[in-house]
């Protein structure tokens, strides 16, 4: 009742705000229908349809937007049965359709510019990395991995209720996130189809291997996230220092004994975050850089003891690089280390992560056709997927896409987990 | 092996592992590309070897718009007996046949000339007699008087009968000379209903000679290349001894040729008469890769006939990867520099797309053959059957002790070949870049002995044409003008083989001579008194048909047109006619008062042969240092990259040697060799010193251990590989055209040589650097090196002059410091229309704000719902020269900066370029030298025409034009028109600007049209809603701010 209420009022004043001088209402609705095909083993996939309603409203005064997403999924392999959304708080949880769909507040907010600045508050999303891809400092919202990192960030990041203040000063912008939302990152359940297989995400067991019942723990209000970010130009360079003090969408484990046996208990715990950016352009090269530094994340360590835990420091570097490339391709190469500092040999995730990103995009016929192809690969042992994508504008608000994903590695990597995952997917998108 | 590429060894399980997926998507790929051949459309008139705009046709088309005169088809009605023709019988016959060509189609009834249309001239006690030569049912005694006027006319000596009187000529003009095979067929028949026991006609004349070339080609090569097809899979069948062998071959060469043939259709590009060696070549190249990889995998399989299938591929594709990988590389790069340095679109297609689908004969090799291998369930080769002992079949062994025999006597070895070098040199310097069009024919062609009759009887049937155009009306008939006309055509006459002129100044001397009863002669003679010539006109015009002159001169008399007539066909023998010519007009008629202009067929073939001369050198040169590049970096090892080089570049001299002393000319049909021998015959080197490097290693450095392993497999395969290219083209040695025949003998030779010439010299060459360090692989290098510096230097093209900037400068500066306003709010409604016609639409909201420092360009989209809220910002900041730019997506909720594309990139997909979106239709005055074409005053207002060509080289690539040309409004300084020419000289595209009115006074386009001549694609902006308030808030240009929409109605 309080989401409705709360969505209700925000469609009333959009629509009140059409009543108005000098502002400007737009209703639009992407609708998606996508077929997906498994190729290992040979099998339908998916056959759903998805359709994202979003009413905006803008005027001097403010800008106001609602959009909802509703999804639905015959076969119902990608999020099987009835998931419990445990990871949201209740204002930001979906509705459950059936086993087969599901109906989710995407966007319901109000923003107020005040001279140059502006406050928005409201369900949104907050995004401060500017990498294809990987996060590096795009840490304030979580994301669903219902499809691993398949799904575009922008439809994959769970928008959150916040607070966000955007100041300019001069050449400077200072923005600051107040999120008391609580939500975490959604992880696909047992039996999904891109349910975390390796070790890193199931505490330390294998493939395969048994894991307790788990349980999750809520994390409370208090532990919402408070988030600065200062930047400026200079010389042509976009700087920018973050500074975040949060909640670690990622969850811990902890095994606990109850009365029914052991249980995994699924918490989180608070992170602090320091990052840097910059971005650049020289000619037909954009150059991207983010690192960031977090002292005392805390991590799980297998010993032989159980499932223990220890707080850590990590850092996680990005160098990216676009190319305006010849014959029209545009490339863009990115490279991520990540590194646990002083990390035991207990500790259950690789103490480093090096992955290397490779996309090209070229279009064709007028950009009526684009052809692109993405690869990831985790350096350290040759564990990576690829994807080559197709998408062709049947009309001005009509595309048809086809991809095809392929994993490779071992069945204990971040991408071989999945080797046995690779898919095609077909599908229509029109915007009503 | 596998152990050391575990991720292809994956790579190529999990594609073995879903053969349905992986041959569905290849024959997928197939068919949509291969769908797009229903778009498939052809072009293969000699024109289109010379861009359409180009100077050259521009003037043939003037002549044709003005003279009515094209390409005609001649007929010749020649006694055989030797006598004159000028009695009844024969005039009766002229006219009779004149009246049957002139009913048929695609012969403009009105310029049949003849005995039978043509009069005479002539004097009578002050009056002019027109008297025609042939009136129905003349007698012997008419016939008399008729050759007794004609004697007196010499512009018809020679040209209308020849001059010894055994023949005369049938000139007809074509309406439309891409149809001219079928009106040369239809003449065919006429004059064969028509044979006369004491009169031969013949059928000639270049529109007949072109024409039917064009058809001829097209209709040779569609015989031949389904057999050139079958005869490389009975070469397949030969190697592997197996039908299921052929089904994956067949495969890749449906992949490389249909892929690469359908996405050229996509792309609507026409196919060009030489574009039927592509197929030819796509099949050889593909089938290329596929016996390389079959020959891996039956050698594979006799040798470990307990391994899995499935393994036994697996093992294959991983150690083949590489080479293949490396050839095709290395061929693409081959043809991509031919693409790059050619300036002909026919021969520059072909290698771009030559490149394609060697990209894509690749990509079917490496992905959809191994599981199509495994579907087909390949059961071991009878033909790889001593390999099961490890012991290599009859050939293997052969080309293993050649390789032997290369490696002990290497010095023997490279003697030989330094001794041919040499001689390859010697026969290379003889090379003639030349070219006739009738030579195309064979010798016994009842076109080509026609064609060389005329040419022998007559003054010839090569047409060099000067149009000479004044001011005014009338003001040709001006005796000062006149006379200088009369000079030309004196100086015309002198040209070396040029055996006749014609122009108005004949006519006119015969007038004077009528009039003031002057002896007949040879000598031009003009009236002194002003006036005097129009005055003859006008009494002509009463006594004779006033159009009598119309090939001659304009209506309006302020053009006219000077033929010569030229005795031979030859390129060679024509090109001092047409530079002396040129130097002529330059120095004496590029005047106000008059200006002359070349035009004719030899003038077209001069330019084009001159183009082909400058870009073949630099295109082979290109292509030769690209590979010797590509091989540097992919074998990491600048020796290893010669030794991979000099085989080809050998083969490449050697051909011109050939050339040179078969008296073979380089033109466009036989340059094509060089392409398809650097393409092709670098990969039997790079095979050879792939496997020869890892033999070494595995070896210890012992080269004939090395060579023993490496050689009889890997040269095996490259035998039938060339074999199959040198033999599928041998094939054209049967056309029944010369061109074709000479192509096909090139690159069967060019195929075999490059073959032969890997075999021998790429182990000799190890040998011997083996044994003299490293001393003689940098001579080898240095060889090869003075070697592609031959071959590369002669053509690059000479620097154009400096124009120096004048008036022109200071047009675009009035152009580039028109008001604009210092910010400018305005929607565009943007229609992109394809060639099909198929219409897209967008509309954004443009915001512009301009300091002195800098210029900062917003793009709101707005429309279509798909794509509103796309943003485009750009800064310029002109101080430091530096460009920086942001899109802002809706669907990533974040603005990225992209690269700042070269100003010529296309904005968006429109056919603007980013420095049209953003230049606002001014010219930026440090990228152009312009120059000051003319100005004219139209509907009172001042009309200038300026032109710019980019200052630098690097300039015009940044700008993506080499030149432009505009037609500049003197009162709002806004250009009309401005037509861009691409970097090679073609006609780009034009905009179109129109509609401009004032809007807060400030002048502003309201409608701007690009359309692009190359594409048929245009786009078109129409502005709305357009303002210049004083300024606009600098948020809108922040790149924090563009996720903001409402930015119209914003003060």
């Amino acid at each position: 009742m309080i989401r409705l209420a709360v969505i209700g009022s925000i469609w009333v004043t959009g629509l009140l705000a059409c009543q108005t001088a000098r502002s400007e209402t737009y209703l639009s609705m992407p609708v998606r229908l996508s077929y997906g095909y498994a190729l290992v083993p040979d099998r339908d996939l998916e056959q759903s349809v998805q359709a994202v309603p979003r009413l905006e409203t803008e005027a001097d005064r403010y800008r106001a937007a609602v959009s909802v997403r509703l999804e639905g999924d015959v076969l119902d392999l990608l999020e099987p049965g009835s998931p419990d959304f445990d990871n949201y708080v209740s204002p930001s949880r979906p509705w459950q359709l059936g086993t087969w769909g599901r109906l989710e507040l995407r966007d319901a907010f109000i923003e107020l510019p005040f001279a140059r600045n502006r406050a928005r508050l409201g369900k949104q999303q907050i995004v401060w990395g500017n990498l294809d891809g990987i996060k590096v400092l795009d840490v304030l919202n979580p994301q669903r991995f219902r499809e691993f990192i398949l799904e575009d960030f922008a439809d994959s990041r769970i928008g959150t209720w916040s607070l966000y203040l955007d100041l300019l000063s001069g050449p400077w912008r200072a923005e600051f996130a107040l999120i008391p939302d609580t939500t975490t990152h959604e992880l696909p359940e047992t039996d999904a189809w891109f349910e975390l297989t390796a070790p890193r995400f199931r505490y330390g067991a294998g493939p395969g291997d048994p894991v307790p019942p788990q349980q999750s723990v809520r994390p409370q209000i208090r532990d919402g996230t408070v988030a600065v970010r200062i930047s400026r130009e200079l010389f042509g360079v976009d700087l920018g220092v973050v500074a975040l003090s949060g909640l670690d969408f990622e969850p811990l484990g902890r095994l606990s004994m109850e009365e029914s046996g052991i249980v995994l208990e699924q918490y989180h715990e608070r992170r602090t975050l320091y990052g840097v950016q910059a971005e650049t352009g020289v000619g037909g090269l954009v150059f991207r850089l983010e690192a960031s530094y977090q002292p005392d994340r805390m991590f799980n360590l297998q010993t032989a003891g159980g499932l223990e835990t220890s707080r850590l420091a990590q850092w996680r570097v990005a160098a990216a690089a676009d190319v305006d490339g010849p014959f029209g391709l545009f490339l863009n190469l990115q490279y991520l280390h990540d590194q646990v500092m002083a990390a035991p040999e207990s500790l259950v995730r690789q103490s480093i992560d090096r992955v290397l990103t490779v996309f090209v995009r070229r279009t064709f016929m007028r950009e009526r056709l684009l052809v692109e192809a993405r690869w990831y690969g985790e350096l350290n042992e040759d564990d990576g997927m690829a994807r080559g994508r197709l998408e062709y504008e049947l009309s001005a608000n009509t595309r048809l896409g086809l991809s095809v994903d392929v994993f490779y590695g071992s069945r204990e990597g971040l991408f071989g987990q999945f080797e046995s995952r690779d898919r095609l997917k077909l599908s229509v998108k029109h915007t009503f | 092996m596998n152990e050391h590429k575990p991720f292809l060894a994956a790579f190529f399980r999990m594609l073995i592992d879903a053969p349905r997926i992986t041959i569905g998507l290849g024959m997928m790929l197939i068919l949509v590309s291969s769908f797009g051949l229903t778009r498939l459309y052809k072009d293969t008139s000699v024109d289109a070897f010379i861009p359409a705009d180009h100077p050259s046709l521009l003037a043939n088309d003037r002549t044709a718009e003005i003279f009515g005169l094209t390409e005609p088809i001649a007929i010749a009605v020649m006694s055989r007996d030797g006598r004159t023709i000028f009695n009844s019988e024969a005039l009766a016959l002229i006219a009779m046949l004149t009246e049957a060509v002139e009913q048929l189609p695609n012969v403009r009834s009105d310029k049949v000339i003849s005995l039978a249309t043509e009069s005479s001239i002539r004097g009578d006690e002050g009056s002019l007699l027109v008297e025609a030569y042939y009136e129905p049912g003349m007698s012997e005694l008419e016939a008399r008087d008729a050759r007794a006027r004609w004697l007196d006319m010499p512009p018809h000596v020679n040209s209308l009968v020849a001059e010894d009187e055994s023949g005369a000529v049938i000139m007809a003009e074509l309406i439309d000379a891409e149809a001219s095979a079928g009106t040369y067929e239809a003449v065919r028949e006429l004059v064969g209903a028509h044979g006369s026991p004491d009169y031969e006609l013949l059928v000639a004349g270049p529109g007949a000679v072109s024409g039917y070339l064009s058809s001829y080609i097209d209709r040779d090569a569609r015989v031949l290349q389904p057999v050139v097809f079958v005869l490389i899979l009975v070469f397949l069948y030969v190697a592997f001894r197996s039908v299921r062998a052929l089904a994956g071959p067949l495969l890749v060469v449906a992949g490389a040729a249909g892929g690469a043939l359908g996405i050229m259709a996509w792309q609507d590009i026409a196919y060009f008469a030489i574009t039927n060696a592509l197929p030819v070549i796509l099949v050889a190249i593909s089938v290329a890769d596929a016996i390389h990889v079959l020959s891996g995998y039956y050698r594979l399989r006799a040798g470990r006939p307990h391994m899995p299938r499935r393994e036994v591929i697996v093992l294959t594709m991983t150690e083949m990867s590489r080479p293949i990988t490396l050839t095709t590389l290395t061929t693409m790069a081959g043809f991509v520099g031919i693409g790059l340095a050619s300036i002909m679109p026919p021969i520059e297609y072909f290698a771009w797309f030559a490149a394609l689908g060697v990209a894509l004969a690749w990509l079917f090799s490496m992905v959809v053959l191994p599981p199509a291998m495994m579907v087909l369930n390949l059961r071991p080769s009878k033909a790889f059957s001593s390999w099961s002992a490890d012991r290599p079949d009859y050939l293997g062994a052969l080309f293993g002790r050649i390789g032997l025999l290369s490696v002990r006597h290497s010095g023997l070895v490279l003697g030989v070949f330094v001794i041919l070098l040499v001689m390859a040199a010697v026969g290379a310097s003889q090379l003639r870049v030349d070219r006739s069009q009738v030579e195309n024919f064979a010798p016994d062609e009842p076109i080509r002995i026609a064609d060389e009759r005329i040419n022998r009887t007559f003054a010839g049937t090569a047409f060099l044409d000067v149009i000479v155009e004044t001011g005014a009306e009338g003001d040709l008939l001006e005796s000062g003008r006149m006379s200088r006309i009369a000079e030309l055509q004196t100086f015309m006459d002198g040209l070396p083989h040029v055996s006749k002129t014609l122009s108005i100044v004949d006519y006119l001397s015969l007038l004077h001579r009528a009039f003031e009863m002057l002896p007949s002669g040879e000598a031009r003679l003009l009236p002194h008194p002003e006036g005097a010539l129009a005055q003859y006109m006008l009494v002509y015009e009463a006594a004779g048909d006033p159009t009598d002159f119309e090939e001659e001169i304009a209506p309006d008399y302020r053009t006219a047109l000077l033929r010569a007539v030229l005795d031979t066909p030859l390129y060679s023998e024509s090109v001092p006619a047409v530079e002396r010519l040129s130097e002529y007009l330059s120095r004496h008629l590029d005047d106000r008062h008059l200006r002359g202009t070349i035009a004719g067929d030899v003038n077209v073939a001069y330019h084009w042969m001159s183009r082909l001369e400058t870009s073949h050198f630099t295109g082979v040169g290109l292509s030769l240092i690209l590979v010797l590049l590509m091989s540097m970096i992919a074998f990491r090892s600048m020796g290893a990259g010669v030794v991979s080089v000099v085989p080809v570049a050998f083969t490449v001299l050697l051909l011109y040697g050939v050339m040179g002393y078969l008296g073979i000319y380089l033109e466009p049909a036989t340059s094509m060799f060089a392409a398809i021998s650097v393409g092709v015959g670098v990969d039997f080197a790079i095979h050879l010193v792939d496997r020869l490097r890892l033999a070494l290693r595995q070896n210890d450095g012992d080269h004939e251990a090395a060579v023993r392993q490496a050689m009889p497999g890997t040269a095996r395969a490259c035998f039938f590989n060339a074999a199959a290219l040198g033999v599928g083209f041998s094939v054209l040695l049967l056309s029944g055209l010369p061109t074709l025949q000479r192509f096909g003998g090139l690159v069967s030779i060019a195929a075999l040589g490059s073959f032969l010439c890997a075999l021998f010299i790429v182990p000799a060459l190890y040998a011997a650097a083996h044994q003299l360090t490293r001393s003689l692989a940098a001579r080898a290098g240095g060889t090869a090196a003075v070697l592609l510096l031959m071959l590369a230097g002669a053509g690059f093209p000479e620097r154009a002059a400096a124009v120096e900037p004048l008036s022109g400068l200071e047009v675009a500066q009035r152009v580039a410091e028109r008001e604009e306003g210092q910010a400018a709010r305005r929607t565009i409604r943007m229609t992109l229309t394809d060639r099909r016609g198929r219409v897209r639409e967008r509309e954004a909201v443009v915001l512009k704000y301009s300091t002195e420092q800098s210029r900062a360009t917003r793009i709101s989209y707005q429309a279509p719902k798909s794509v509103r809220g796309v943003t485009f910002l750009s800064r310029d900041a002109k101080d430091v020269g530096r460009e920086e730019r942001w899109l802002y997506l809706p669907a990533t909720r974040k603005a990225r900066r992209i690269p700042a594309s070269d100003r010529g990139d296309y904005f968006l997909g429109t056919d603007f370029t980013y420095e049209d979106v953003q230049s606002d239709l001014k010219f930026d005055v440090d990228d152009y030298r312009f120059e000051y074409v003319s100005g004219q005053r139209r509907d009172g207002a001042e009309v200038h025409e300026i032109q710019g060509r980019p200052v630098t080289p690097a300039a015009a690539r940044e700008l993506g034009y080499g030149r432009f040309e505009a037609r500049v409004d003197g009162e709002s300084w806004m250009p009309m028109e401005i037509r861009f020419f691409d970097l090679k000289g073609a006609l780009l595209k034009t905009i179109f600007v129109r509609d401009v009115r004032r809007v807060d006074a400030i002048w502003t386009a309201h409608e701007v049209e690009a359309v692009n001549h190359q594409t048929g694609h245009s786009t078109r902006f129409d502005y709305h809603s357009v303002a210049y308030p004083d300024t606009l808030p600098p948020d809108y240009f922040d790149a924090a701010r563009l996720d903001r929409m409402n930015v119209v109605g914003s003060p």
